[in-house]
């Protein structure tokens, strides 16, 4: 249902989490954590940074949740993100590796925030991602550019079952 | 699209979704794939898909067949020998006897893999995780403590704050990270392991080294050692 602070959309949704930030904060205070999260919100907004009806919609704590137009830029961004972070850990003392997930669907905005199963789904994928690692749905995949998705490699995951969803989500391992 | 490693439905395959029963498969010498227990059941191609509920299903299958599972919380145990094995639970122990490769999921139940050929994939949140022999693993908790052994690939683990132990079968590359938890690599008698900490940097393997050990820990103690 469609309110007067809220409007249908349909798009991508993108989880970040920061594997084993909690521990990390813990043994090395809030100060580093901080830089380690400032630095994560940097390399997510070079990602998206240009790209058409994308934004980062929140922080969660050591994560953040991005919206996107389609699949297609979800995707890419969350490659390049990956790679960025991946870059960081080589080249500057970046402590954490990230993993991330993708799912497709409908949703209402409400207010900056984007809600609904689509995003719930998405958390969902980004848990049982592992570190350096990106989860795709299905469901996002399909609406992909069949050109940009031959170019990807994808390993088949499985069904995932979602606590209140009725069907089971499949998903893939997703990198270049 | 490529897929790796592929179950897929050009190669014999079951695809078991549940939300909440336990699922017992069992691999063994026959043909045909046989499920005891509710269950709604389809096939197309070389593939036969099992739709369940909350209620137990045992389901016999063709030795080395692929099979992909999701349940919510349910424990899943695969016996005997299948193919490419995917997995994906919330809450539920994993465990699996033997599989050519696996990739296996779990926020908050064990997972336990018997002997994995190939490449093995292994995700918990906060469930511990044991393997008895395989190929390349890879391996990732946030607290569920890591124990492999008898590896003969590369090993890649990653925990936060639980133990990590891995004896290696063969001179292959270790990476190793965790923030606060104890590692400990093993190597075969004569193996020359390189040392190298991640937080350095890529390093190039020296000619006079077998393999390297590349681990990182902001407090946890490490240990490299032959055995």
């Amino acid at each position: 249902m469609t309110t007067a602070t809220s409007q249908a959309c349909v798009g991508s949704v993108l989880f970040t989490d920061l594997v084993g930030f909690t521990e990390f904060n813990d043994a090395v205070g809030d100060a580093r954590a901080v830089e380690v999260l400032d630095r994560q919100t940097q390399l997510a907004a070079a990602a998206v940074a240009g790209q058409p009806a994308a934004r980062v919609v929140k922080e969660l704590g050591d994560g953040l949740m991005l919206w996107f137009g389609d699949a297609d830029i979800a995707v890419e961004a969350a490659l390049q993100l990956l790679s960025s972070v991946e870059s960081a850990r080589q080249n500057e003392g970046f402590p954490l590796a990230i993993r991330m997930g993708v799912h497709h669907g409908e949703a209402l905005t409400r207010g900056d925030d984007v809600v609904g199963s689509t995003i719930n789904i998405g958390a969902r994928v980004a848990d049982l991602a592992g570190p350096g690692e990106l989860l795709v749905s299905d469901a996002a995949l399909d609406t992909m550019d069949a050109s940009r998705r031959n170019e990807l490699q994808c390993a088949s995951v499985g069904p995932v079952r979602v606590k209140g969803v009725r069907e089971p989500v499949w998903l893939q391992r997703v990198s270049r | 699209m490529a897929s790796l490693p592929p179950p897929s439905i050009e190669r014999p395959s079951v695809r078991i979704s549940t939300t909440s029963g336990r699922v017992e498969l069992v691999a063994e010498d026959r043909a045909d794939v046989d499920v005891r227990g509710d269950a709604e059941i389809s096939r197309s191609g070389a593939a036969t898909t099992i739709t369940g509920d909350h209620r137990k299903l045992v389901i016999s299958v063709p030795n080395g067949i692929d099979v992909i599972i999701g349940t919510t919380s349910g424990r899943v145990e695969v016996s005997g020998s299948v193919g490419a094995a995917a997995v994906t639970t919330d809450s539920g122990r994993i465990s699996i006897d033997r599989a050519t490769s696996v990739d296996a999921r779990s926020t908050n139940g064990r997972i336990e893999i018997g002997h994995c050929g190939h490449q093995c994939c292994l995700r918990s949140e906060n469930g511990a995780v044991a393997v008895g022999s395989c190929g390349s693993v890879d391996v990732a908790t946030t607290t569920g403590r890591i124990s492999l052994s008898d590896v003969r690939g590369a090993a890649r683990a990653n925990c936060a704050n639980g133990r990590v132990e891995i004896e290696m079968a063969t001179a292959n590359d270790v990476t190793a990270e965790t923030v606060t938890g104890r590692i400990e690599v093993s190597m075969p008698r004569g193996v020359r392991a390189f040392r190298a900490d991640l937080a350095d940097g890529p390093v190039q393997r020296p000619h006079d080294a077998d393999c390297i050990v590349s681990t990182h820990s902001v407090t946890g103690r490490v240990d490299v050692a032959n055995r």
